[in-house]
C-alpha cells in the first residue's frame, strides 16, 4: 500500500489493483487525482511484479467525472487549476520519467494490459477514462454518458478519444452529443463487445481480479508485446500492421538467445 | 491424414484433418471453376491448432472468391486464422473458441486477422489469457463475429445453403463485391473507391 489520499494502489499475485477511493464524491477527478493516478501509472509500469493492472472504483460509482466543485471553488478563491495539474497522465498511454535530467525526460509507452472492474455509473472524464482500458468487466446495473455537451463542455483530448476506436462511431456520437438524455447500459455495451463480460456490483471486483490473473499466469513479455500490437494495429492498414506484428516476434526471438 | 476437397455446382468443399494439405486445397479452389469455398471439418471439433503449416490459410493463396468458414465444437490457436481470414463465418450452438497458451509462440496473425471483426476488447482477452478465457457460439454470434448460429446437426447444411446462394450470382460480380470490400477493410476507403472505379469497367468489357 502506498500513502495516496484519494486512490488506493495494492499490487497482490502479480496484479496491481488500483481504486479511485472519494465514494462520497462519485470517484470524481481532483487534480489530487490526477496526480496520484500519475505516480500509480507510473509506478505499475516500472515494478516487474506488475504483470496486469485492475482499475477500480470505491462505492456505487466508477468515476463521475472531472469535480466541478473543486474548480469552481477554486474559481472563487480567484485561483486557477492549471490546465496540467488536471489533465496530467490520469490515462496511461504515455509515460513521462522525470528523472534527474530536467528538461530531458523520457516517455514509455504503457503496455501492460489494464482489467477496468466497472463496478458503477461513469460519466465524462470517467468515460473517457475506460476508454483506455484493455479489458472491462462490468456491472449489470451500471450505465455510461458523457455529459460535457450538456455544460457546454466536449471531451477530453489526445487518448482520451480511444473510445472512439472501441465503441462504433454512431454510439459515441450519439453519448457524446445528447450529452445528459443519453446513458447507454451494461446491456448494450457487453452486446456492443465493448464490456468482455457484465456481473452483478458486488462480483465486479473479484472478477476483474480474476481475469486480470489469467493475464499475469502468461509470459509477461508476450503478453506486453500484443498490447503493443493491438493498439498500433488501430489505426494501421492491415500490412503495416503483420509488419509490426512479426517485428515484435522477432524481437522476442532476439531476447530470449 | 491430409484435407479433403472436392467440386460441384461452383462450390468446393474443403473438409480439414488437422492442418495438413491445406495448401494443395486453397491451389486447387484458386485454380478451378468454383465460385465460393466451404471449410469445414468432422468430427466434435473444428480444429484444436497446431504449428502452421506453409500455404495452409486462405490469404496465402490471395483468393479472390469467398470463403465460409463452418465451425462446431473447438476452435483453437492456430485455426482461430480461419475464423480471421474467412469471409463468411457460421457457427454450431456446440461451437467454443480459445486462443493457445502463449508458451507455443506469439499469436501475431491470429490476433492481427480478427481486426473489423471482433471488438478489441474480446480480441485482447482472448489472446493475452492464453487460453484460459473463451468465447461461446452465443457471444460470438451476439458481437457479429460468426453470422449464425445452427444446431450442430444442420451446420454443413447450412453451410451448403449460403454457399449455393452465392454460387448462383454472377461470379465477376461476386469476385469484385469480395475485392473492392477487403480492400476497403484491410486499407483505406480511398483506395477501395478508386479500385472500384478501375476494376469494374476493365472486368465488364474485358
Amino acid at each position: 500500500m502506498t500513502d495516496f489520499q484519494q486512490m488506493t494502489y495494492e499490487v497482490r499475485d502479480n496484479v496491481a489493483i488500483f481504486t479511485l477511493n472519494r465514494p462520497e464524491r462519485l470517484n470524481a477527478l481532483t487534480s489530487v487525482l490526477h496526480r496520484e493516478l500519475g505516480q500509480a501509472w507510473e509506478m505499475a509500469l516500472l515494478d516487474d511484479e506488475v504483470r496486469a493492472v485492475v482499475l477500480a472504483g470505491s462505492g456505487r460509482a466508477f468515476c463521475s467525472g472531472a469535480d466541478l466543485t473543486e474548480r469552481g471553488e477554486a474559481r472563487k478563491r480567484g485561483e486557477v487549476i492549471e490546465r496540467e495539474k488536471r489533465q496530467l497522465n490520469i490515462l496511461p498511454a504515455r509515460i513521462e520519467l522525470t528523472g534527474s535530467f530536467p528538461g530531458n525526460n523520457m516517455f514509455l509507452e504503457f503496455d501492460k494490459p489494464i482489467v477496468g472492474a466497472i463496478n458503477g455509473l461513469a460519466v465524462g472524464a470517467g468515460t473517457m477514462l475506460i476508454g483506455a482500458v484493455d479489458v472491462l468487466i462490468g456491472s449489470e446495473t451500471a450505465y455510461v454518458a458523457d455529459a460535457h455537451v450538456t455544460y457546454a463542455g466536449w471531451p477530453g483530448t489526445g487518448e482520451a478519444l480511444d473510445i472512439t476506436d472501441q465503441l462504433p462511431w454512431g454510439e459515441v456520437v450519439r453519448m457524446s452529443t445528447e450529452g445528459v438524455k443519453t446513458r447507454i447500459p451494461a446491456s448494450r455495451l457487453y452486446q456492443l463487445g465493448f464490456y468482455c463480460e457484465v456481473v452483478p456490483p458486488d462480483q465486479v471486483l473479484p472478477r476483474a481480479i480474476e481475469v486480470a490473473a489469467m493475464i499475469a499466469a502468461q509470459p509477461p513479455e508476450m503478453v506486453r508485446a500484443l498490447r503493443r500490437i493491438a493498439r498500433r494495429s488501430r489505426d494501421a492498414a492491415l500490412h503495416d500492421s503483420l509488419t509490426y506484428g512479426d517485428f515484435e516476434r522477432r524481437r522476442l526471438a532476439l531476447e530470449a538467445k | 491424414m491430409s484435407a479433403g476437397y472436392s467440386a460441384a455446382n461452383g462450390i468446393a468443399t474443403i473438409t480439414l484433418d488437422g492442418l495438413d494439405g491445406l495448401a494443395d486445397a486453397w491451389a486447387r479452389f484458386a485454380g478451378d471453376d468454383s465460385r465460393v469455398a466451404v471449410l469445414i471439418s468432422t468430427g466434435p471439433d473444428f480444429c484444436l491448432g497446431g504449428p502452421a503449416p506453409e500455404g495452409a490459410f486462405p490469404v496465402d493463396h490471395a483468393l479472390d472468391k469467398p470463403v465460409i468458414v463452418a465451425v462446431q465444437g473447438r476452435c483453437v490457436g492456430t485455426s482461430l486464422r480461419f475464423v480471421g481470414q474467412g469471409d463468411i463465418v457460421i457457427a454450431a450452438d456446440d461451437a467454443i473458441f480459445s486462443a493457445a497458451p502463449l508458451t507455443d509462440g506469439l499469436p501475431v496473425e491470429e490476433m492481427i486477422y480478427q481486426r473489423r471483426r471482433l471488438p478489441e476488447p474480446l480480441t485482447e482477452l482472448l489472446f493475452m489469457s492464453g487460453g484460459l478465457w473463451t468465447i461461446d457460439a452465443a457471444r460470438a454470434f451476439a458481437t457479429g463475429w460468426v453470422s449464425e448460429v445452427v444446431l450442430a446437426e444442420d451446420l454443413a447444411n447450412r453451410a451448403q445453403a449460403i454457399a449455393a446462394t452465392i454460387a448462383g450470382y454472377d461470379p465477376t460480380a461476386v469476385q469484385l463485391t469480395k475485392l473492392i470490400l477487403t480492400t476497403a477493410r484491410d486499407g483505406f476507403t480511398r483506395d477501395a473507391l478508386e479500385q472500384a472505379r478501375a476494376l469494374v469497367p476493365a472486368r465488364l468489357t474485358g
